[in-house]
């Protein structure tokens, strides 16, 4: 079941999100072929316009990008599952768990896309052969220097660093669909009521996150103050990560419980 | 012939008549296996468990019989339908004479005007 | 005619008859029961202790004023609601994943998502509902002169209505929950819809149809349960009311509701 939901979850948003990003690879591509021919020095005064249209159009799509992803992902949660759609969804047979899972790893998904696309794009934008190579070997480097340095360490940190930036994501996108599943527990002023339960929710969040990050840094900075080992910067991001996991479990449950228990469609 | 039901009678004493009328007039003939509940309820817009309580009382009269695996069926008694049949010319004559007593004709009166109108008719 | 005759009749007819005793393929459990449900919401009772039991096999007409728990008792049964107190037992369960497989709903609004075509919708209900059946679903929209690659966003609210009754009645469930299935359609349609209701009739089966238009699904009626004020305030049948009041549940619904 979740697999299906999943499958159609995609096919909604792939249709807005999808030519998005095409466009925005044109306008990189567009743009650049602009760059690498010089037209702008070829046609004077008139090629410059066609030159600044593809930039422009590539950073209001750039922008567009990130919004819209951001937009498509809160419009399906709360119109699937809390508008009209959400007697046809609610009346499946299928948990609520299942349904706002399908809903998070597809929004997980997009986020990753799209920020890949918005690499992609600026590397198509900046292609340059040979800074290319240079950034390329001065990477290479990097990392075998960190290797001998700190053996496989080096890359089981940068493994951390994915997992913890995925782990705030997903923590991020949870607190979103339980701020709008806390507006959605009254009856007037429901988004408004959302806006305000992520705003609260924010600040209690990092409220916590300062809190503990501050006592930590306190209790740890003889740890800090020696970085031979990795060791620190493993228990930094360890925690950052067990951290996040727990406020994502938190909101889950508090999405779920909502869902299940507190739906009220109009 | 199309189903017409009032408001004021249950739906299944209106459909046995209904359908008795059907039998008597020859739209369902004599012996004939009747169409299925469904197709019944279906045809005249009601309810199938009222086209069923219907078809059961119909049993009971004799008028329609079941057997086990194949269906309904209409009697093939063609006296009783003669019976039934007489039956109700009887009531709507008694009804018509009764009416047209209350207009002020007298039954003799009423044979003949029924003579005269029912030339012109042809 | 009183109701134990009824049951005599039913078990002496021969044929396979639409029947809740004779076949022993049915379960005779009721496919909906509320014991002392009661629902609040913030400042209001919607519904205060409703019992009620209902059979297999009954097409069941819910029938009440506006604000009279309605909707609330349907959204109960279909677990888009969690009782306050009381129990609701779809086929003896609590509302959750097994009853949604049997129960098929059909809501007042628009529930379909506009961008999908009528095709994309059937293989939404397949991959969902191992109880859909899709070839009667094409064959009805057939029959309405409703083509399936046509994408929602283009058709007009009454020919949405009818493919969404079209998707409900193609399910083959246990409990049918219409909500006003016939108000915003033509009349021809509408003959067309309280006949697919009649065709799909099935011993097995409960049809509960909650309307305003009492006149028109009269005769599809078996039983009507009429509801105030969040109270159950008659059970009854169709002909027990036209035998006992000499009128049409219509005419007594009119009367009782009196504004």
């Amino acid at each position: 079941m979740l697999g299906k939901l999943m499958k159609y979850e995609l096919k909604s948003t792939a249709r807005i999100l999808i030519p998005l990003y095409i466009t925005l690879l044109v306008f990189a591509t567009i743009s650049k072929i602009f760059i690498e021919t010089r037209i702008t020095d070829k046609l004077h005064d008139f090629g410059a316009i066609p030159f600044f249209l593809s930039v422009f159009g590539y950073g209001c799509t750039m922008a567009a990008v990130f919004i819209v992803t951001f937009f498509v992902i809160i419009q399906r949660f709360y119109k699937n599952l809390l508008g009209d759609e959400g007697y046809l969804m609610n009346t499946l047979p299928v948990s609520a768990l299942t349904n706002i899972t399908s809903k998070i790893s597809i929004a997980t998904f997009w986020n990753i896309i799209s920020g890949f696309v918005a690499i992609l794009s600026i590397i198509i934008m900046a292609f340059n052969p040979d800074a290319f190579s240079k950034f390329f070997n001065e990477l290479f480097r990097a990392l075998s220097d960190g290797y001998s340095e700190f053996g496989v360490q080096v890359y089981i940190v940068i493994i951390e660093i994915i997992i913890a930036i995925l782990v705030y994501l997903i923590k991020f996108l949870t607190m979103i669909y339980a701020s709008i599943s806390i507006g959605h527990l009254f009856n007037k002023h429901r988004i408004l009521s959302s806006f305000g339960a992520f705003i609260v929710l924010n600040l209690i969040t990092t409220a916590i996150s300062s809190t503990i990050g501050i006592a930590s840094s306190i209790a740890g900075k003889t740890l800090f103050d020696n970085i031979q080992s990795l060791l620190t910067i493993h228990l930094f991001l360890i925690f950052a990560i067990l951290f996040n996991l727990v406020f994502f479990i938190v909101y889950f449950i508090i999405t779920n419980y909502i869902l299940k228990n507190k739906l009220n469609l109009e | 012939m199309s189903w017409n039901f009032n408001d004021d009678r249950p739906i299944y004493l209106q459909l046995m008549e209904q359908i008795q009328l059907r039998i008597i007039s020859g739209v369902y003939k004599i012996g004939e296996k009747l169409p299925s509940v469904r197709d019944m309820a279906s045809d005249a817009s009601v309810n199938p468990n009222t086209m069923q309580k219907a078809l059961t009382e119909l049993e009971r009269t004799g008028l329609v019989f079941s057997q086990r695996t194949s269906g309904r069926f209409i009697t093939e008694d063609s006296n009783m339908i003669k019976d039934i049949r007489n039956g109700l010319a009887k009531e709507q004559i008694e009804k018509f004479l009764y009416n047209m007593e209350k207009i002020g004709y007298t039954k003799q009166e009423t044979i003949q005007l029924v003579e005269i109108i029912s030339k012109e008719m042809k | 005619m009183n109701n134990n005759e009824d049951n005599l009749l039913y078990d002496c007819a021969e044929n396979a008859s639409i029947s809740n005793f004779t076949n022993n393929n049915v379960s005779n459990n009721p496919i909906l029961e509320c014991k002392n449900l009661v629902k609040t919401y913030a400042n209001s009772e919607a519904l205060k202790g409703i019992n009620l039991t209902i059979n297999r096999g009954r097409i069941i007409g819910l029938l009440g004023p506006n604000g009279s728990g309605k909707s609330t008792l349907i959204k109960l049964a279909n677990g888009l609601l969690t009782p306050t107190s009381g129990e609701i037992l779809i086929n003896g369960l609590k509302p959750g994943i097994e009853t949604k497989k049997i129960v098929s709903y059909l809501p007042e609004r628009t529930y379909l998502n506009d961008w999908m075509k009528v095709s994309d919708i059937i293989n939404f209900f397949k991959d969902f509902y191992d109880n859909f059946n899709p070839e009667k679903a094409y064959e009805m929209l057939l029959k309405l002169n409703i083509n399936p690659n046509d994408k929602l966003k283009t058709m007009s609210k009454g020919t949405k209505e009818k493919v969404q009754l079209i998707l409900v009645m193609s399910r083959e469930a246990d409990l049918y929950l219409l909500d006003e299935p016939i108000a915003g359609v033509d009349p021809a349609a509408r003959d067309y819809i309280l006949n697919t209701i009649i065709t799909n009739y099935n011993e097995n089966a409960t049809i509960i149809i909650s309307t305003h238009l009492i006149s028109d699904i009269e005769r599809v009626l078996d039983d009507v349960v009429f509801i105030s004020c969040g109270e159950i305030f008659l059970t009854k049948s169709v002909d027990e009311i036209r035998e006992n009041e000499g009128k049409s549940v219509d005419t007594l619904f009119r009367e009782v509701f009196r504004c």
